[in-house]
């Protein structure tokens, strides 16, 4: 009577990456390499069916061409059944990405579940889908779920899509964090949450493949399995995603804290990301203090990024503007002008004809600044 | 800069080398007018700050003229106590080379384009691309040199020239050449972004960006207005759709009704159905009585109308036999008629036509005999004129006589020969004896013709025989002569067979021939006239004969008849007869032709009587047989019916059971509306109800698969990533469109806070300057002006005049006094920005306006300017510059090479 199926959800097919910079079409394009991974997964676990849980597209508006590989991606776990939720992003309104002449292709075993009406996967398995038909909404979508019969002795899975009740502000669809035990679900499988987590029978398996910098634990799909009505669902979780993205804003003083920077960011090891997988943002506060070889190594590293991530965001300006206290103006108007500049930013009234620039913004007069240092530097003495 | 030494050739009046040696102090460049002192400036100018591959219209002036050749300098100076060179030549094999002295060697350090920049640099002069070097590209030059080809004080070259030469001069009392460097480069970095109108520009990277996204942004408006269509098309189907489910519910009803009203509209069917059978045979019974009526009605316009044919056929009776007893009358008559002018008129006029006859023939006679005599004669006539053209005609086949052209022909020879044998004459010897003495006699072999004048005419080569002489043998003439002869013995011949021929000796016998043969021509053409004009006359005479003829024997026969004596009388008696007669048979005539008219007239009557008796006839058996056809009718109704009475009782019999009918049919009436005419109408109703609602259904099908549709379409694009894509560049490209805009406002700000300082240290400069040219200005003009308004561009303004204390605008001062003060106020800039390190300052020949007085507290002047800076002044004339301890260098006009004299 036991049952073994894959869950997953927030494939976001189709999705625009715009954090991903001029790589955001790898980054799409590598969606759908990791759900073909998902698909051999499922057939090297032999699973009975795979449950996806809401929003495979990102939108209603998605390309043709991106349906078309999802539908390919589909039929890809043939034969085993495949049960697709709508979500928030793609919920089922007329029109919609469900009603695509490309979504017609998709084969006999992939079901979109369109009722919030029980369905039987097997004759001991019953589905409690939630189909959502609209982007937003402050009402619970299990609450239709009806309660385990007396005589029920059924492994009885909840899918759906939401956010469990539990944070403080309001949440669109909220899901009561007590549905599962309260209507007798042995498991409950949702979706929305991109990173993974897990609360007893009910489960975020976590977007594939990570989509943004601010997802915790994302990139994964779980495997379930159930004894029989009312065990302890078996949760694996599975590592399928390829691209890790990851936010630092380091503070550097001196060359130790570039090289401690460069580790952190290129790993080795077997175990390691391989800086080729890595989506990174960098915005390093440089020190006042920190020394020229330090702007010179944070360039190198910064080089050695572009070259090898798969995508940086370190803008190259972030370094321009580190002042450089060690370069000496000749006397003369220079210095006259670089001690109007430093009086500016210093939120002073400078005398003589710099009075007149006061009120520079201080990017500004500190981009004058940097100027003329990097000038005078140009400039042998 | 110091300059030592120029040397120069083929450049304008240079065309062979010459070197001119400087000090470092006061130089005179003395030489005459177009001597080439201002060349000298020129060749200055254009070596230090002209691109040595440059070829202006301003570069291929200096060639001298005529040549193409490739003018060409040395200049040797000194800057802060390094001495260079520069090599330069234009055009032809253009060069450029920048040297510098080390240990006593020169040693080249640039070349070519490096070389002109490095040379510009000495004064911070500007490159130029594609003109020739102006006054505003010398730097400092432009505020020390006051060259003649500068013209007068122009207020924008000053201007510029004096803002450049301030940059200069700031950057002269720069401290280092560190800061100029950094300052240079300030001014490139600012350049990059900002034109010299402080707008960014538009093909720097930052002017590009500006441009571009809001193209960009206007593209993503685009594709983000497609998206909003499409949710539109999106919000459009979700209303299609709840219409559809809206048009199923309403559909459902109108079925329902529709039901409802099959039901009622069955029984308002049974209803019209039993109302139908009641108005058939409402209608049918009102049919029979019609049928009755109109059988009844028939039967008595019958008897009618039997009743009046039988009055007709009465009348027509009486009339019929009125008319056959006018016919009978009227044939008798026309008989009567006949006979009378047959029997008794025509014979009649038979005799008289008889006896008219015989006297036609007996008048006819008589004329014919007398044509006959006519035509008798006549032919007698025609007979003697033909025996006379025979005559002649016989006469003239005897005569052989020349025709016309053969007498022609025959003159025209003997004429011919007469001309020959003139002309032979002519040409012939004549030979003529004189005896002196007795005559003697003379014989010719041939014989020979003589003259008149007793001439022998020798044509032939001819023997003479004198008697008691000898013989003389005389040749004839030319070939002419020989020919002459030859065509006048030919035209002798011709002429001797035509008289042989026609038998004669001589022309005037042949001319009888002719005339006699003309003259017989002549009869036979008149007697040949006479006989057709006799037969023009009578044509046809014999024939007309022999009709007469026969005419005569026919009526001779005619008139038979008639008695001897009548044959006797003449010819007026006869036609009198035949008067008489003719009116005889005229009248007879006539009254044959009345009789027959009436008898005609009779005839027509009686026709006309027999054709209206046949009408009337025909008419009464007409009436006869509609008579018969009425009684048969009545006798067909009546078959039904029996009698007329029995009709009569079948007729009230249908009016009573078409009164039941009618009732029972309008009893039916009541009620009908209610219970046919409204089930119906609502049932018409509801089905069209239903259609309707079909109808509606079908367009929102129809509205559904287009708006999927154009879904589809609009998806299809593949504007989601599009999209997207744009997002990241619009947000990649504002990004660094702040970094750069952040950039261009440092660096406008690092320019802009430079120039205000340089602007600073420029005004505080001028105040040395002004005080300097102050105080020469009142050596100058003896304190008449002791001060000289300077702006803070170092711009002569005006000069204030001491006694009257006032100003005075500098355009009110004399063009003489104007350059001086220009002079004091360049010599005073020149002092100032020489403080390490002398300078040259040029003065073309602007002092010539100079009284000797000025001239002389000029010279004060220069010496102690030349204590700071090196001066370099041309003049046509060193007299006044006597006071000065200065270098002449002359400039010589002549073109030869000249060593300079100390």
């Amino acid at each position: 009577m036991s049952v073994k199926f894959l869950h997953s959800a927030d494939w976001q097919m189709g999705m625009q990456a715009l954090q991903a910079g001029e790589k955001a079409k790898e980054v799409r394009a590598k969606r759908f390499e990791t759900a073909a991974r998902v698909a051999a997964l499922a057939k090297r676990e032999a699973v009975d069916f795979v449950l996806l849980a809401g929003d495979l597209f990102e939108h209603h508006d998605v390309d043709d061409v991106v349906v078309r590989k999802t539908v390919a991606v589909l039929n890809d776990f043939a034969p085993i059944p495949v049960f697709v939720l709508p979500g928030n992003h793609d919920p089922l309104v007329a029109g919609g990405v469900w009603d695509r002449q490309r979504w017609q292709d998709v084969g006999k075993h992939v079901r979109l579940l369109r009722e919030p009406t029980e369905v039987l996967v097997q004759d001991d398995v019953a589905l409690y889908p939630s189909p959502l038909t609209q982007k937003q909404s402050r009402l619970d979508p299990t609450a239709w779920i009806p309660p385990r019969g007396e005589a029920d002795r059924r492994i009885r899975i909840g899918i759906a899509h939401g956010a469990l009740d539990v944070l403080p502000e309001d949440v669109n669809f909220p899901i009561a964090p007590t549905r599962a035990a309260e209507v007798g679900l042995d498991y409950l499988a949702l979706g929305d949450w991109h990173g993974f987590r897990q609360s007893g029978r009910t489960v975020y398996p976590g977007t594939m493949e990570q989509t943004s910098f601010s997802e915790k634990d994302p990139g994964n799909v779980v495997v379930v399995e159930i004894a029989h009505a009312g065990a302890e669902p078996v949760v694996s979780k599975h590592r399928v995603g390829q691209l890790v993205w990851s936010e630092h804003r380091p503070t550097l003083q001196d060359v130790t804290d570039v090289e401690n920077l460069r580790t952190l960011l290129i790993q080795t090891g077997p175990q390691a990301t391989p800086l080729s997988s890595q989506i990174l943002r960098v915005t390093p506060q440089i020190a006042p203090e920190a020394s020229p070889v330090v702007l010179t190594e944070l360039q190198s590293l910064r080089k050695e990024l572009i070259e090898g991530a798969c995508f940086i965001d370190w803008p190259e300006e972030a370094l321009a503007l580190a002042a450089a206290a060690d370069v000496v103006l000749p006397e003369g108007v220079l210095a006259d002008v670089d001690f109007d500049l430093a009086a500016i930013l210093g939120g002073k009234i400078p005398e003589g004809p710099g009075r007149e620039m006061a009120s520079a913004d201080p990017t500004v007069v500190q981009e004058a600044r940097a100027l003329i240092r990097r000038l005078a530097t140009e400039v042998a003495g | 800069m110091i300059l030592e030494e120029i040397e120069v050739g083929k450049w304008r009046g240079y065309r062979e080398t010459h070197v001119f040696r400087f000090q470092a102090g006061i130089n005179l460049l003395v030489g005459r007018n177009e001597a080439g002192k201002s060349t000298l400036f020129e060749v200055l100018t254009r070596a230090l700050f002209d691109r040595h591959n440059s070829k202006t219209e301003e570069v291929r002036a200096m060639q001298p003229i005529g040549t193409s050749l490739g003018p060409e300098v040395t200049i040797q100076f000194s800057v802060a106590g390094t001495r260079h060179k520069v090599v330069k030549r234009f055009l032809q094999n253009a060069k450029s080379e920048f040297y510098s002295e080390r240990q006593g060697k020169w040693e080249m350090e640039h070349e070519g384009d490096q070389a002109d920049a490095h040379l510009r640099e000495v004064l911070r002069g500007e490159a130029t691309t594609r003109t020739a070097a102006r006054p505003e590209h010398r730097g400092l030059a432009q505020a020390l040199w006051y060259l003649q080809s500068d013209g007068a004080i122009p207020e924008k070259m000053w201007n510029e020239g004096v803002r450049q030469g301030l940059q200069g001069l700031v950057q002269s009392v720069a401290t280092s050449p560190r800061e100029r460097a950094i300052l240079e480069r300030v001014e490139k970095a600012y350049q990059e972004y900002w034109t010299e109108t402080g707008r960014i520009k538009t093909n720097s990277p930052l002017g590009l960006l500006q441009a571009e996204i809001p193209e960009i942004e206007k593209n993503l408006a685009t594709l983000q207005g497609k998206a909003k269509t499409v949710e539109g098309y999106r919000t459009d189907l979700e209303a299609f759709h709840a219409e559809e489910v809206q048009k199923a519910v309403d559909i459902k009803k109108a079925k329902d009704d529709l039901t409802e009203s099959s039901a009622r509209v069955q029984a308002a069917e049974a209803h019209e159905r039993e109302r139908g059978l009641k108005e058939s045979a409402k209608t049918e019974a009102a049919q029979k009585v019609h049928l009755h009526q109109k059988d009844l009605t028939q039967i008595d316009e019958k008897q009618k109308k039997v009743q009046e044919r039988r009055t007709e056929i009465k009348n027509l009776e009486d009339a019929l036999s009125e008319t056959a007893t006018d016919a009978r009358q009227e044939a008798t008559a026309s008989e009567h008629h006949a006979r009378h002018w047959k029997k008794v008129l025509e014979p009649v006029l038979k005799g008289l036509e008889a006896e008219l006859g015989a006297f036609h023939s007996l008048e006819r006679l008589r004329k014919m005999e007398k044509d006959r005599a006519r035509l008798e004669k006549h032919l007698e006539k025609i007979a003697g004129i033909n025996a006379q053209i025979q005559a002649r005609k016989t006469e003239r086949d005897a005569l052989v006589a020349p025709d016309d052209k053969e007498w022609k022909r025959f003159g025209i020879a003997s004429n011919h020969l007469i001309v020959l044998q003139a002309k032979v004459d002519a040409s012939a010897i004549r030979v003529a004896f004189e005896w002196s003495g007795k005559e003697r006699k003379v014989e010719t072999q041939p014989s020979l013709r003589t003259s008149e004048d007793a001439e022998y005419i020798v044509t032939e080569p001819t023997e003479f025989q004198i008697e008691g002489v000898g013989k003389v043998r005389v040749r004839s003439g030319a070939s002419s002569l020989e020919d002459l002869l030859t065509q006048r013995d030919a035209t002798e011949q011709d002429v001797r067979q035509v008289l042989t021929r026609f038998g004669v000796a001589d022309a005037d016998a042949v001319a009888t021939l002719h005339e006699r043969g003309r003259e017989l021509d002549r009869t036979l053409a008149t007697l040949k006239k006479s006989l057709d004009e006799a037969n023009g006359t009578e044509p046809g005479a014999e024939e007309e004969l022999a009709r007469t003829k026969r005419g005569i024997e026919e009526e001779t026969r005619g008139i038979s008849t008639l008695p001897p004596d009548v044959l006797q009388q003449g010819g007026q008696w006869i036609r009198d007869q035949i008067a008489a007669k003719e009116l005889q048979k005229e009248n007879q005539t006539r009254a044959i032709a009345e009789e027959q008219k009436a008898e005609k007239m009779a005839s027509h009557k009686h026709l006309e009587l027999v054709e209206a008796r046949q009408g009337t006839s025909n008419k009464l058996a007409e009436r006869k047989a509609e008579i018969h056809t009425h009684e048969e009718g009545i006798t067909e109704i009546l078959q039904t019916y029996g009698t007329i009475d029995q009709l009569k009782k079948c007729l009230a019999a249908s009016e009573e059971a078409a009164r039941m009918a009618t009732a029972a049919h309008d009893a039916l009436l009541s009620g009908y509306e209610e219970k046919v005419v409204i089930p119906k109408r609502l049932h018409e109703q509801a089905h069209g109800r239903v259609r309707e609602l079909e109808k509606q259904i079908g367009d929102s099908r129809i509205k559904i698969a287009t708006t999927r549709a154009r879904i589809d379409a609009a998806t299809e694009q593949g504007n989601y990533s599009q999209r997207a894509d744009l997002e990241i560049e619009v947000e990649r490209k504002k990004r660094r469109l702040e970094v750069l805009q952040r950039r261009a406002d440092g660096t406008k700000l690092l320019h802009d806070l430079v120039a205000a300082h340089e602007k600073q240290r420029s005004s505080e400069l001028s105040g040395p300057v002004q005080s300097l040219a102050n105080r020469w200005l009142a050596i100058l003009t003896d304190d008449n002006y002791d001060t000289l308004r300077i702006d803070e561009a170092l711009r002569p303004a005006g000069v204030h005049v001491a006694r009257y204390r006032a100003d005075l605008p500098l355009a009110s001062l004399s063009h003489g006094t104007q350059e001086q003060v220009v002079v004091l106020l360049r010599l005073a800039i020149g002092v100032l920005v020489s403080g390490e390190e002398r300078n040259l300052v040029v003065i073309d020949d602007r002092l010539v306006n100079a009284d000797p007085l000025r001239m002389k507290r000029l010279c004060l002047i220069l010496q102690e300017a030349a204590e700071t800076c090196q001066i370099v002044i041309a003049t046509c004339n060193d007299t006044p510059y006597a006071g000065l301890s200065a270098q002449i260098v002359r400039v010589p006009a002549d073109g030869n090479k000249v060593e300079v004299r100390a």
